[in-house]
C-alpha cells in the first residue's frame, strides 16, 4: 500500500501515487477559502498555477466566503505526463454512462473509499468494491481503489445511518467540495494516467454552483494531469444509454442512502431513477427493488438541486400514472407546499401552507419601502 | 473598405481580414443545432475541432435545439498567427474594466456597427466612434472598426440575440484573424450570476483556434468593476451603457442606464458627466425588473446607497419578487397592484388543487 499524506490528510492505494507536489493543493486551497485565512499552496506546476486566482474566484463568488490572497510558488519540475485514461467510478448513472461513452479510451476506474462511503465503514464498501470490479471486469478495465481520510476525517463523524451530505469540518462543505477532492486523487495518482474523466451529475441546461462543474474541473487540470468534466447528456439519455447493457444496468448503484449492494428503493434518488427507467419501457430491473409506485413518485420533497432531473420526466414519455405523479411532485415544489401522501393530515397542512402564501401574496402591495 | 460574405452575411473592415471561409463556422453551428440539421463546417481548426462537440451540446442544452451530426474535415492549414490582442469595446462598463484589467496586454479595440447601434443609425455610432477613439488614444491602443449585418441578418435561433450575439462575436474575430492571436471578450455577467448566454465563461474559451485564443474576462461583479472604472475620470466620462439610442449618449431613463448611476451613486458619485441628472428615488423605484439583472439589483442591497435610494431598490425588488407592477406613487398604479395581489392570492390559495 502506497500512501501520500499532507497536514493530516492522506490518500492510499495499492498503484504508484505521485512524486508531484500539486496533489494537496486543491484541498488546501478550499480550507484556505473557507477559513478566510491567508493560503500557502507550495509548489504549483505552471498550468494549474495559471488557474489557481479563477478558481478562488469561483469559490468565493459560489459561497459568499472572502476573497483572501494566494501564495504559491510555480515549480520547473518538468515531470512527464503518464499515458493512461481513467475515470472516477462511483458504479452510478453518470459513471456507467462516461464508461460507455469512453468504453475505448478508458484504462483505469477509480473507486474511492471515503467519498460516498465513511472509511470506517467496511463492510459497506466491500460491497460497493465487489460491484465496481464486475464492472470493471464486463468492460475489460483496471479498478484502482484508493482510500482517503479528507472528508470522514475525524473519528466523531456521524455514524452511517445518520449520514449527513454536510460533514461540518469539510471545507466549503462536501457539495463544494468534492470536484476539487476528485482532482485531489487525480493528482495523487498521477503515476498511472494522464487524463482523467469525471462524470457530470447535471447536464448544461443545469448550471447551478455545485463542487464538481464543467467551468471549474477543468481548472483543475495540471500539466501532466489533464482533468475533463464529462458532460452534455441529460440523465434520461444517460440512463438509456446503460439501459442498452444489461449487465452495467444490473450493477447500477445510485442510492445515497444505502450505499451497500442494494438500492434502497425509496430515496429520492432511487425513484428518480427508477422512474427514468420506467420511462424507458424498463419495468423490471434487477438492480433495484420492486417499490415504485405513483404514490411513492408523487410524495417525493424535490429541491433546488434536482428538481431539473424530475422536469426532464416530464417529456420522457412515462405512463399517465407515473405522469401525473412526477407533475405533482414538481407543482408541490413550485407552490412551496409539503408534497400529496394521501393522508388528511397531509392535505390539511397544505390548505394551511397555501392559506398563509395567500394572505401574504394578498397584503403584498404593502411594502414598507 | 475589406469584406467577407458568407450566405448573405458580411463583415467589413479598414483592416486586413481573414481570406478564408472558417469564419463563419459558429453561425453555421448555433443555426444548425437550432434548426436540427447536419452542420456543415468545412475545413476547421484541429483546436476547435476537439471543442465542437462541446459547443453543439452546450447550445442544445441552452437552446433546446438538437445533437446535431457535424460534418467537417480537420484543417492543415499551417498559417502562422498574427501578433496581437484585441478586446471587444462597446464602451459599457465591462469593456472599460476589461481593458483597465489587460491594459498591458491589449492593443487593439473591436468597436462593432451593427451590433447594439443599427446599421441605419450613422448618427449614434458616429458618436460611440468618436468616443471610442478618444478611448483608444488615450489608452494609447489602436481602434478596429468593424461593420456588419450580423444582427439583423440572424436566423431565429431561440433565445435570439441573447443567444446567436456570442456566436457573432466569434465570427468577428475569426473575420479578424490577420489582426491578432488573442480576443477578450468581456463577461457581462459575474460567476455569483451565469444565465446561459451566447457568450459565457464555459463557452467562449471553446471557440479559440490554433490562430486565434478567444478569452473570456472580467466575471467580477458590476459594482466591482466600476469601482475600479470610477479611479479613471478619462473613462468613467465616455461610459457608454444604453441600448435606447434615443439620441443622448446615455438616456438616463432605462433600467440599465439606472443601475449603472445607482451603482456610481453607491460608489459616492453623484455626478457623472456621461449620464444627465436624472436619477431620483421615484424613477428607481418604478423599474420594471427582470431576471437577467437580478444580481446587479439585489447586490445593491449590501451596498452603501442613501437610505432614500436604498428603500426604491427594496421596493423595485419586492415588486419583482411579489409579482406586481412597480409602485409609481399614481392612483391607477396602486389600485393595479391590489387587483394583480388579489389575482396572486386567490392562485396561491388554490394550489394545493393539482389535479
Amino acid at each position: 500500500m502506497n500512501r501520500v499524506t499532507d497536514q493530516g490528510i492522506w490518500i492510499e492505494a495499492d498503484v504508484p501515487l505521485t512524486g508531484t507536489t500539486d496533489w494537496p493543493v486543491p484541498l488546501r486551497l478550499l480550507r484556505a477559502v473557507s477559513e478566510g485565512e491567508f493560503a500557502s499552496l507550495g509548489r504549483v506546476s505552471p498550468r494549474l498555477a495559471s488557474s489557481l486566482e479563477t478558481i478562488r474566484d469561483i469559490y468565493v463568488a459560489w459561497t459568499g466566503l472572502s476573497q483572501i490572497p494566494l501564495s504559491f510558488e510555480v515549480s520547473s519540475d518538468a515531470v512527464a505526463s503518464s499515458g493512461g485514461v481513467s475515470l472516477f467510478f462511483s458504479g452510478g448513472v453518470d459513471s456507467y454512462y462516461s464508461l460507455i461513452k469512453h468504453r475505448d479510451e478508458v484504462e483505469n476506474l477509480i473507486l474511492v473509499h471515503g467519498f460516498d462511503v465513511p472509511s470506517a465503514d467496511a463492510k459497506t464498501f466491500a460491497q460497493a468494491e465487489a460491484q465496481a470490479s464486475e464492472g470493471a471486469r464486463l468492460f475489460g478495465k483496471r479498478l484502482i481503489v484508493v482510500r482517503t481520510n479528507m472528508r470522514w476525517e475525524r473519528p466523531s463523524d456521524p455514524p452511517l445511518t445518520n449520514l449527513s451530505w454536510e460533514c461540518p469540518h469539510v471545507p466549503c462543505g462536501w457539495m463544494m467540495m468534492h470536484g476539487a477532492a476528485m482532482a485531489a486523487v487525480a493528482h495523487a495518482l498521477s503515476p498511472n494516467h494522464g487524463k482523467v474523466y469525471i462524470a457530470s451529475s447535471h447536464s448544461y441546461a443545469d448550471l447551478h454552483s455545485w463542487g464538481s462543474h464543467p467551468l471549474l474541473d477543468p481548472l483543475w487540470s495540471s500539466d501532466t494531469v489533464q482533468i475533463v468534466h464529462d458532460s452534455g447528456e441529460t440523465r434520461i439519455d444517460k440512463l438509456r444509454a446503460v439501459s442498452q447493457y444489461s449487465d452495467a444496468l444490473a450493477r447500477v448503484r445510485v442510492c445515497i442512502e444505502s450505499f451497500g449492494d442494494k438500492n434502497c428503493g425509496v430515496c429520492e434518488k432511487c425513484i428518480r431513477t427508477m422512474l427514468g427507467l420506467r420511462a424507458l419501457g424498463v419495468d423490471r430491473c434487477s438492480a433495484f427493488p420492486d417499490t415504485l409506485t405513483p404514490q411513492l413518485a408523487r410524495q417525493q420533497t424535490l429541491n433546488s438541486d434536482n428538481v431539473l432531473h424530475w422536469r426532464e420526466l416530464l417529456s420522457a414519455g412515462l405512463p399517465p400514472a407515473f405522469h401525473a405523479a412526477v407533475q405533482s411532485a414538481i407543482h408541490s415544489y413550485d407552490a412551496e407546499l409539503p408534497p400529496r401522501t394521501g393522508k388528511w393530515k397531509r392535505e390539511v397542512k397544505r390548505w394551511l401552507y397555501a392559506a398563509r402564501y395567500a394572505g401574504k401574496a394578498l397584503m403584498s402591495p404593502i411594502d414598507h419601502y | 473598405m475589406n469584406r467577407v460574405t458568407d450566405r448573405g452575411i458580411w463583415i467589413e473592415s479598414d483592416v486586413p481580414l481573414a481570406d478564408t471561409p472558417q469564419w463563419s463556422i459558429p453561425l453555421r453551428l448555433v443555426k444548425a443545432v437550432a434548426d436540427g440539421e447536419t452542420a456543415n463546417l468545412g475545413s476547421v481548426s484541429p483546436l476547435l475541432a476537439s471543442n465542437l462537440p462541446t459547443i453543439r451540446d452546450i447550445f442544445a442544452a441552452w437552446i433546446g435545439g438538437h445533437q446535431v451530426p457535424l460534418n467537417f474535415e480537420l484543417s492543415s492549414d499551417v498559417t502562422t498567427a498574427a501578433s496581437g490582442v484585441s478586446l471587444f469595446f462597446s464602451g459599457g462598463v465591462d469593456s472599460f474594466y476589461s481593458l483597465i484589467k489587460n491594459r498591458d496586454e491589449v492593443d487593439n479595440l473591436v468597436l462593432i456597427h451593427g451590433f447594439d447601434v443599427p446599421l441605419a443609425d450613422t448618427r449614434t455610432f458616429e458618436l460611440a466612434e468618436a468616443q471610442a477613439r478618444e478611448v483608444a488614444r488615450i489608452f494609447g491602443k489602436r481602434l478596429i472598426v468593424v461593420r456588419t449585418n450580423l444582427h439583423w441578418e440572424q436566423p431565429s435561433v431561440p433565445g435570439g440575440w441573447g443567444m446567436y450575439g456570442g456566436a457573432a462575436l466569434a465570427a468577428v474575430a475569426y473575420a479578424l484573424t490577420p489582426n491578432h492571436c488573442k480576443v477578450y471578450i468581456a463577461s457581462s455577467h459575474s460567476y455569483t450570476d451565469l444565465p446561459p448566454l451566447g457568450s459565457h465563461p464555459l463557452l467562449d474559451p471553446l471557440w479559440s483556434t490554433h490562430q486565434v485564443e478567444i478569452v473570456n474576462t472580467g466575471i467580477e461583479t458590476r459594482i466591482d468593476k466600476l469601482r475600479v472604472v470610477v479611479q479613471y475620470p478619462e473613462a468613467l466620462a465616455r461610459l457608454r451603457v444604453c441600448w435606447e439610442n434615443l439620441g443622448n449618449y446615455n438616456c438616463g431613463l432605462c433600467e440599465k442606464c439606472i443601475r449603472t448611476m445607482l451603482a456610481l451613486l453607491a460608489l459616492g458619485i453623484e455626478h457623472c458627466p456621461a449620464f444627465p441628472d436624472t436619477l431620483t428615488p421615484e424613477l428607481v423605484r418604478r423599474q420594471e425588473l427582470h431576471e437577467t439583472s437580478m444580481g446587479s439589483w439585489r447586490s445593491f442591497l449590501r451596498s452603501d446607497l442613501p437610505p432614500a435610494f436604498h428603500a426604491a431598490v427594496q421596493s423595485a425588488i419586492h415588486s419583482y419578487d411579489a409579482e406586481l407592477p412597480p409602485r409609481t406613487g399614481k392612483l391607477k398604479r396602486g389600485i393595479k397592484r391590489w387587483l394583480y395581489a388579489a389575482r396572486n392570492a386567490g392562485t396561491k390559495l388554490m394550489s394545493p388543487v393539482d389535479r
